[in-house]
């Protein structure tokens, strides 16, 4: 998992996807595909669509039309072994974290592998962990920057803290992406560019595809090499930052572009 | 084989697990359960029984066959049922013991309620401090008291919570005859621990700022009580209150056995009779009545809800 | 004005329920035919009296010695001893039962049903079924179950542990049910989003959320259990109950709050126990 691969198939195709709550369509006519490796930026407003369109990339829903394909298998209809064996090579870091708060930190990242392992390994990985099991859970710890956290009871840490946490199970996961829901809402900006710069550099050094909404414009300029933008559940525009033109963001946000230019 | 970086890592796992402080309190804990169940399970008999095997299917062979109602037994026809059923309800006073039984729990869980919330402040840890909920004032002319007042009241509460009702029936009817005072009281003085337990949390859990503000105005702790943290936890304690009341109509069917009105009373003396079509009936009406309660009590936990 | 008459609609329906609870007491109080002052009549304060003034002097020692009898404090520490078993027994019977209730009554291990259909026609009625048997086995109070058992089959150990089993069992299962229920299911999402198992992931995911809460009203289960125990001494059973209803008959009053007091120095233990339990739980 440590080289970056270059040549991978897309690990994530959308073709003409729509998706429906009842009479609600939360997303229209979608189509897109990220290459394996890829860090891409999801942005709109809220209620755009932006967590329907990641929950259909880790396969947690279904589309009502269209094809999904994820890792080059298509996820529609498959027998649940299948589904389970397609999100367990995907991370998930939702926006509730998605922690135990009674458990101790290396629990809740050993939890990472749940999808990987049977019911007898989860369980002897919950309350009796190997050595190199715990060897390679404190070395992720270290990589997040909380490595003397390891012991601790999950409660105990800060927001801030508990992110990485989540950021280490998903790499104990040893996903080939990672799906991250608006992780950075709650956060003050400094912080907020620090996790963003942290998944970034781990999605560079293993070459996992890296795929995050956000609700912060500026955040995701700055740090993403692609944006994708979705209004109303409908993609507007898809494309580097450099080459975004304000009226499409205005669109967007329904901001004065001379607004967002300025806090940039 | 480990390397140099492998061992120094396991170090430094090993120190951080040392550094924390281990549950060794819980471990003991889950021991000794262990080993009271296993004790409680080998210790020899609690009751040795003194009916043979043969006698005791006797015993059970003679109780489900007298189980279906009697004139249904002697007629093999279950529409002789509504008539018998009737007849124990109205004039067998089953109707009445039922009306009873609820008037029981309904009095007793009033009289409790009222007097919990009378001594709840003296329990609660923020309202029963010299300085409340942490406003300092002027030197208060009795510290100590508050801790004493606060003591006693908590220990009253917990001892009075210990006192079972049927034993405590059982100690009030020998006092004061059987009197249905005998039976409220009993269920009325365990349930005030219990109430007062519960809302003495409740007061402290409450959110101490509109409380604070009504003492910085002037008002001292009955009125921040009254106007301030009533109020707020009103829902709570209703619903606390329902729960209790639920549990006091469980506990009214039964204390009847001690000889005074209630389903209970019906059922000992179907009992004493004999006529277990008759027990069982009544026991199943008991039942019934639980159910109603658990239902009422839903619905009022529901509604106070809703109305939020 | 909105936020007026929503307010006052909400004080309205609160004082609406104080007015009826309050007409419900003095209701029952008419119907019971309840007068305090029958409760001051002579001969009760005399009664009462006594029976409070013994309070404050407990037993150590029969108050009419009996030849040949074991040692006052014996008998006390043996009854006991009873009365913790018989608790313990109820409760090693209930938890399990209680417990494989809840998990047929919940559905937060269940696997997504809109997909398995069949799981779900399999599942429901046995969800069903668990509801059914736990609120029956709730409604009948284990004193009357320890009745029926006792009437039908004879008085034994057996009898009274299950007769205090099943009411309990029921209790245990809806308060586990309600728990597995009212907590919080983020992390067991989380964990299905990575491809967990449904019980797997209720397991971890949910299981130790909840596990605080569950132990916690378990032992003030085995309190009411212990409270249970001194009451069944009113059938047979050699608890606490026992001697105090053999002290009564005699009116040794000290010997009395000699067993009170021990009920509840029982009763204070295990609260303290829960106490500390629950601290070190970091709940």
């Amino acid at each position: 998992m440590s080289e970056p691969t270059h040549s991978a198939p897309s690990t994530f195709h959308l073709r003409q996807v729509e998706c429906r709550y009842g009479q609600l369509k939360a997303l229209t006519s979608v189509s897109l595909s990220i290459k394996g490796g890829e860090k891409v930026a999801i942005v709109g407003p809220s209620g755009s669509g932006k967590t329907t369109l990641l929950r259909l990339c880790n396969a947690t829903l279904q589309a009502s039309s269209g094809t999904i394909e994820i890792l080059g298998k298509r996820s529609e209809n498959l027998p649940a072994r299948q589904l389970r064996r397609i999100r367990s090579q995907i991370a998930t870091i939702p926006q509730d974290l998605g922690l135990v708060p009674n458990l101790r930190v290396w629990q809740n990242i050993v939890s990472g592998r749940i999808g990987k392992l049977g019911l007898i390994g989860n369980l002897r990985n919950l309350l009796v962990p190997s050595k190199p099991t715990m060897t390679k859970i404190h070395s992720l710890l270290e990589r997040v920057g909380i490595e003397d956290k390891l012991f601790a009871r999950t409660a105990e840490l800060s927001g801030g803290q508990q992110q990485r946490v989540a950021v280490a199970r998903a790499l104990f996961q040893e996903p080939e992406a990672i799906l991250a829901d608006e992780p950075v809402s709650s956060v003050d900006p400094a912080r907020a560019k620090s996790l963003v710069d942290l998944l970034n550099d781990i999605s560079g050094e293993h070459g996992i595809t890296l795929l995050m909404s956000l609700h912060n414009l500026e955040l995701a300029r700055n740090s993403f090499p692609r944006l994708i933008g979705l209004r109303g559940g409908k993609v507007r525009f898809d494309q580097s930052p450099g080459q975004l033109d304000p009226v499409s963001l205005e669109q967007l946000y329904h901001l004065e572009a001379d607004e967002i230019l300025e806090d940039g | 084989m480990s390397t140099q970086a492998e061992e120094t890592r396991l170090a430094r796992i090993a120190h951080l697990r040392r550094q924390q402080p281990r549950p060794k309190f819980l471990y003991l804990s889950l021991l000794a359960i262990m080993l009271a169940g296993g004790w409680a399970w080998t210790a020899g008999d609690l009751y040795p029984s003194v009916l043979t095997d043969s006698q005791r299917s006797a015993n059970l062979e003679r109780f489900i066959g007298k189980l279906t109602p009697a004139p249904v037994r002697a007629s093999g026809d279950w529409s002789d049922f509504r008539p018998w059923a009737m007849e124990l309800l109205i004039e067998g006073e089953a109707l009445k013991a039922v009306g009873m039984t609820l008037a029981l729990a309904t009095a007793a869980a009033a009289l409790s309620g009222f007097f919990a919330l009378l001594f709840i402040p003296g329990a609660a840890r923020n309202l029963s401090a010299p300085r409340p909920l942490g406003i300092t004032g002027g030197r208060s002319a009795f510290p100590l008291i508050w801790g004493i007042i606060h003591k006693v009241i908590r220990l009253a509460f917990v001892f009075t919570r210990s006192l079972p009702e049927y034993i405590l029936g059982f100690l009030l009817i020998s006092i004061l005859g059987p009197d249905p005072w005998a039976l409220v009281l009993a269920l009325a003085i365990h349930n005030f621990g219990i109430l007062g337990r519960l809302g003495s949390e409740v007061v402290e859990n409450a959110p101490p700022r509109p409380a604070r503000t009504v003492i910085a105005h002037g008002g001292g702790r009955l009125g921040a009580y009254l106007t301030a943290i009533l109020p707020e936890s009103f829902n709570r304690m209703i619903v606390y209150f329902f729960y209790r009341w639920e549990t006091c109509v469980r506990e009214a069917t039964v204390l009847g056995m001690l000889g005074v009105i209630s389903l209970g009373f019906l059922i000992t003396n179907a009992k004493a009779a004999r006529s277990f079509d008759q027990m069982v009936f009544f026991v199943l009406l008991g039942a019934l009545i639980v159910l109603a309660g658990d239902l009422l009590s839903l619905l009022v936990r529901r509604w106070l809800r809703v109305e939020r | 004005m909105m936020l007026a008459s929503t307010y006052r609609h909400y004080l309205g329906s609160r004082r609406a329920t104080l007015l009826a609870i309050t007409l419900a007491a003095l209701a029952s109080f008419w119907v019971l035919g309840l007068n305090p002052l029958r409760l001051f009549s002579g001969n009760n304060l005399t009664l009462t009296g006594d029976f409070l003034l013994s309070a404050f002097r407990p037993a150590l020692d029969y108050q009419k010695p009996v030849e040949g009898a074991e040692p006052f404090l014996l008998t006390v520490i043996n009854t006991t001893l009873r009365t913790l078993r018989f608790a313990l027994l109820a409760m090693s019977v209930a938890i399990p039962c209680g417990a494989l209730l809840a998990l047929l009554a919940s559905t937060a291990w269940w696997p997504d049903i809109r997909r398995h259909r069949m799981l779900g026609w399999v599942l429901r009625p046995f969800c069903l079924a668990s509801r059914v048997v736990m609120a029956f086995a709730r409604s009948i109070h284990e004193l009357i179950w320890g009745l029926l058992f006792i009437t039908a089959m004879g008085l034994s150990t057996d009898a009274a542990i299950i007769a205090v089993a099943i009411p309990y069992s029921g209790i245990l299962a809806k308060i586990y049910s309600e728990m597995f229920e009212e907590h919080s299911r983020e992390a067991q999402r989380a964990l299905r989003a990575i491809g967990a198992g449904s019980i797997a992931a209720f397991l971890t995911g949910l299981l130790p959320r909840a596990l605080p809460d569950l132990i916690t009203y378990t032992f003030y289960r085995l309190e009411c259990a212990v409270r249970t125990a001194a009451v069944f001494g009113f059938v047979g059973i050699e608890t606490i109950g026992y001697r105090i209803k053999l002290a009564s008959d005699e009116f040794h009053y000290r010997e009395i709050w000699t067993y009170l007091y021990v009920l509840f120095a029982l009763i204070i233990i295990i609260e303290w126990w829960s106490r500390a339990l629950r601290k070190r739980m970091g709940a």
